[in-house]
């Protein structure tokens, strides 16, 4: 007797905990889900892009250019001259992620520019794929994505810091990138044939920035 | 005397070599360019390619006109000696230096038309590998933003900065060859064989040119004295921002062993008697 209600116990205890894990699991999905069906609700627009770039080994003045969308998935960028962009252009990097492919892992609330944001971890199930995981900070009341952390196997780290306007609504109007990388000393050599001089540190870990404006115009919802 | 000197200068057989090389090296490294060009520059770029992504047409006549004057420069700047290092020491050797002193000719002044023949084909010389590499290079690849780099360093330039900053390391190139030039007229006035002249001059630069490449602190105090420390300081009109400081005082530098050479040659050329 004493044996059945221990087992029973146990069994309610471990529903009750799974459940509680399942529904973690899905709340902190859902939030990224909300911002796409958002994202989702735009059919076009265009918009005119500044990159201001901070890249230590590599400077580029001040650049334009524009950028396309088509709903669902089409994007486009014409610049008018030798720029850099983050690794995933202007798609917004959250835009295609499923649900069945990641374990996801609610981390809590945390507040980023004043606004308090659910942190959602992600982790790949695909164990051939480069990322390990991702980090985002959905707005609890817009559902937009402030933040996002990629982390990659194999060490690099790129931050998405997202501002908004009132009026673009769910596109934003300012992207900050931070990535990091280090130049190998080899490398360094190659780059320089003019001069033997190497004045750059052998496998330094350095950090770039990029600050990306947008002008939208023609925005048409569904 | 002027005019015939630079006549004499230009039906020189190694005046005509010195171009036609260049032509040549020019279509070699043109063949380069377009079949592997695109590929070592994605290779470059992949350093910084794993957290950012590159927009825009990289390959263009301003990196092609770029990339050739960093292949050139020193040969060019050696095979100019073939030209300069005779231009005293053959009339010698020859004996036709008597015969043409014998006319009413001071030896500055034969000197210094030499000197002046041997300034314009080191205009030539830079005016032909600007054709060459920036006028052929825009013509077949088009204009574009110029991706430069110095000491491990990207700079990418507008095509309206890239042609400034060709203007200006052109004109330093130029003072760079003429630095060669009248040193290797100075041992054109020493030596009786051109081939000798020709010879010290390019062991002399060699000799210079290793020194102030090597990165030991034990010649960092006899740098500053070398002209060829300043040979590459063309290189940094292509950075941002261009430190006018520095380059102006290399120029000066440059410009300064230039007289030191001529003066030299004038002295020691006026002074030597001349013999058949």
């Amino acid at each position: 007797m004493k044996r059945n209600l221990l087992f029973t116990a146990f069994l309610v205890v471990s529903l009750l905990l799974s459940y509680q894990a399942f529904s973690q699991t899905g709340d902190a999905f859902s939030y990224i889900e909300k911002y796409n069906q958002r994202l989702d609700s735009i059919k076009n627009y265009q918009a005119v892009f500044t990159v201001k770039s901070e890249i230590p080994l590599l400077n580029i003045p001040v650049t334009r250019g524009k950028m396309f969308f088509k709903w669902p998935a089409h994007y486009s960028i014409s610049t008018y001259q030798f720029t850099v962009l983050p690794k995933q252009k202007l798609t917004p990097v959250i835009r295609f992620l499923r649900r069945a492919n990641f374990k996801s892992i609610d981390r809590g609330i945390e507040t980023v520019n004043s606004q308090p944001c659910k942190v959602v971890e992600l982790h790949p199930y695909d164990t051939t794929t480069t990322v390990a995981q991702y980090t985002i900070w959905v707005d609890i009341n817009t559902y937009m994505v402030r933040r996002i952390f990629v982390s990659e196997k194999d060490g690099s780290e790129f931050v998405y810091h997202y501002s908004y306007d009132d009026d673009a609504d769910m596109l934003p109007s300012k992207l900050f990138y931070t990535f990091n990388y280090s130049l190998p000393h080899e490398q360094n050599v190659m780059l320089n044939p003019v001069a033997l001089r190497v004045d750059v540190e052998n496998s330094q870990v350095y950090e770039g920035k990029i600050n990306i404006d947008f002008a939208y115009s023609n925005i048409r919802k569904k | 005397m002027m005019l015939q000197e630079i006549y004499k200068m230009f039906t020189r057989p190694y005046a005509k070599i010195v171009l036609l090389v260049i032509f040549v090296l020019m279509l070699i490294f043109s063949l380069a360019f377009v079949f592997e060009g695109q590929e070592y520059y994605d290779s470059l770029l992949s350093t910084f390619g794993k957290g950012v992504s590159f927009e825009g047409k990289l390959i263009n006549g301003n990196l092609f006109a770029y990339q050739l004057f960093h292949a050139l420069w020193l040969f060019v700047g050696l095979m100019v000696i073939f030209v300069s290092g005779g231009m005293i020491s053959e009339e010698k050797s020859d004996g036709t230096l008597r015969m043409v002193l014998s006319r009413k000719v001071s030896k500055t002044g034969f000197f210094t038309a030499r000197f002046m023949a041997a300034k314009l084909y080191a205009v030539i010389v830079v005016l032909f590998m600007a054709a060459l590499s920036l006028g052929a290079g825009l013509v077949i690849f088009g204009n574009g933003e110029l991706l430069a780099f110095d000491h491990g360093e990207f700079f990418v330039l507008t095509s309206n900065q890239a042609l400034l900053s060709f203007g200006l390391a052109y004109l330093f190139y130029f003072l760079m060859l003429l630095t060669v030039i009248s040193l290797s007229m100075l041992f054109s006035v020493l030596f009786k064989s051109s081939i000798k002249a020709i010879l010290v001059t390019v062991s002399v630069i060699v000799i210079l040119y290793f020194v102030s490449s090597l990165e030991l602190s034990l010649f960092d105090s006899v740098k500053p004295f070398l002209f060829t420390s300043y040979f590459t300081s063309w290189s940094q009109f292509f950075t941002t921002p261009i430190d006018w400081m520095k380059l102006t005082f290399d120029a000066i530098v440059l410009i300064v062993h230039i007289l030191i050479f001529y003066t030299a040659s004038v002295m020691i050329f006026s002074k030597q008697e001349v013999l058949d």
